[in-house]
């Protein structure tokens, strides 16, 4: 069974939604009638590019073209995790980019090869939206974590040295910032995986019983997706965190601040 | 005895920078018994030379000994146990004041045992208010701070105390508490202090040697 298809004046009518938003937005001068009609022109151009490409992807059979769209799904990651963050340090991006891709690439090839066996490996139809998925919460984990962590280094300084100065090691000074780094990473997964189900219903459980799949096996999928999520998002907020600290400090158990610099 | 000797000790400028004090190249030699107070104008580089002298400056260059030994890398955590630096400002660290105080004695290069007897009575030595020690650091108060600042160092009983500025924001009264607490430590002999201070000076009775700081370099005072 397949969802049912939807036509263009269904998509018409669905536009009537914003046009009943801007009208708001106008009649109560919230304005933000402009950012309104530019966002849902923004999905328009997004989803349906998004949707050409798809169709050409999931045609094709290539490995070597598949592995080329995955890097190129893990560098924007990568580029875009590094790019929120309020700080930069000399290797930042090698630290974002390190970071994405081995806990993106690791926790996704992992359910596609022992979770859901999918054979071959390359299919895009698994392989694209699940990276797809895993990557666009790992990447908000991570640079969570990263900002944290330079924010931390960065503004409380005082108290690392301050460690520092009644003989801790670098690593004892910094632990505390970097565990509270790895911790703001995952909250907003420990947080989905807690009202799952409950508050909100889950994305890709809705699209999926929408497209005709029976809701447990919908639930299954769901709850390995969370789960390969949680620990991406774990992985890569620590890599973040372990990489940041080793690129702010020296040998002598310093600080080296002078290598962070404030956007 | 040299407890310290800093050689060349340096914080070079960087192009295109020009607020960051610049330090050195500074030769210095702290001996046993001594307390030496430097002096000099604001942003003459003395917090900084301090904080060099704890290895805490990440860009400084030059060399350190302690007790006759260049200190390497892998010894600096025990170093800074032995050379104790207080900044003028102690850090506000999370937690209650207790645990501050013990924080040092859970370190990997902690070799003592901590004692809450102790810490209790060098805060009420020094006129801290008896329910100090359950208080969350946060919210005491500047005065408080600093000297839960000097309580954290001498319960470590160093050899050497850098001091930045340690009295400057206490009254007559708790000066004289926390000068007459570092006299008695300073007393168990081959003791030394670092100081920055504007104020009375620490150790006035031992007769200090005084070195003046301008623009990063470090003379005899006249």
């Amino acid at each position: 069974m397949n969802a049912l298809p939807i036509s263009n004046s269904g998509l018409a009518i669905a536009a009537g939604f914003i046009a009943l938003a801007g009208g708001v937005s106008f009649a109560l001068r919230l304005g933000v009638s402009k950012r309104l009609w530019i966002a849902a022109l923004r999905t328009v151009v997004q989803l349906g590019l998004l949707g050409l490409v798809l169709e050409w992807v999931f045609d094709q059979r290539s490995v070597i073209v598949i592995v080329a769209v995955i890097a190129s799904m893990v560098i924007n990651a990568g580029i875009a995790s590094v790019r929120r963050t309020e700080r930069r340090y000399q290797g930042i991006w090698h630290s974002g980019l390190i970071a994405v891709t081995c806990s993106s690439v690791i926790t996704a090839f992992v359910v596609i090869e022992l979770v859901i066996r999918v054979d071959p490996w390359y299919e895009p139809r698994y392989i694209i939206p699940l990276l797809g998925m895993v990557l666009g919460n790992a990447l908000t984990g991570l640079s969570l974590c990263l900002d944290r962590v330079m924010a931390d280094l960065d503004d409380k300084r005082d108290q690392v040295e301050g460690r520092l100065a009644l003989g801790a090691t670098i690593w004892e000074a910094c632990r505390p910032f970097i565990s509270d780094g790895v911790r703001t990473g995952i909250i907003p997964i420990v947080n989905s995986m807690t009202v799952a189900g409950i508050v909100s219903l889950p994305g890709m459980m809705t699209g999926q019983i929408l497209a005709g799949a029976s809701p447990a096996q919908a639930v299954k999928y769901q709850i390995v997706v969370m789960f390969m999520i949680a620990g991406a998002t774990s992985l890569g907020a620590l890599l973040a965190g372990l990489m940041t600290f080793r690129r702010l400090v020296s040998a002598d158990h310093q600080l080296a601040h002078h290598r962070l610099r404030k956007l | 005895m040299v407890l310290l000797r800093a050689k060349a000790l340096a914080i070079p400028l960087l192009a295109g920078e020009d607020h960051t004090p610049m330090v050195g190249p500074v030769d210095l030699e702290v001996h046993a018994g001594e307390a030496l107070t430097i002096t000099g104008p604001s942003g003459s580089g003395k917090s900084t030379l301090l904080r060099c002298l704890a290895i805490l400056e990440a860009r400084a260059q030059g060399s350190l000994h302690f007790l006759d030994v260049q200190v390497a890398s892998a010894a600096v955590p025990a170093f800074r146990r032995q050379v104790i630096y207080v900044a003028q400002t102690p850090p506000r660290f999370a937690g209650s004041v207790l645990e501050s105080l013990q924080m040092a004695f859970g370190f990997a290069s902690s070799t003592q045992a901590f004692s809450k007897e102790r810490a209790a009575a060098m805060c009420e030595e020094l006129l801290l208010p008896p329910d100090i020690l359950g208080r969350s650091l946060a919210r005491v108060s500047g005065g408080e701070a600093q000297r839960l600042g000097i309580v954290r160092a001498l319960l470590l009983d160093p050899r050497v105390l850098l001091l930045d500025e340690p009295t400057s924001a206490l009254d007559l009264d708790a000066e004289a508490a926390v000068h007459h607490m570092i006299e008695t430590w300073f007393a168990k002999g081959d003791r030394a202090t670092v100081s920055i201070s504007h104020k009375r000076e620490l150790l006035a009775s031992v007769g200090t040697r005084r070195m003046h700081m301008l623009q990063g370099r470090l003379g005899e005072a006249a």
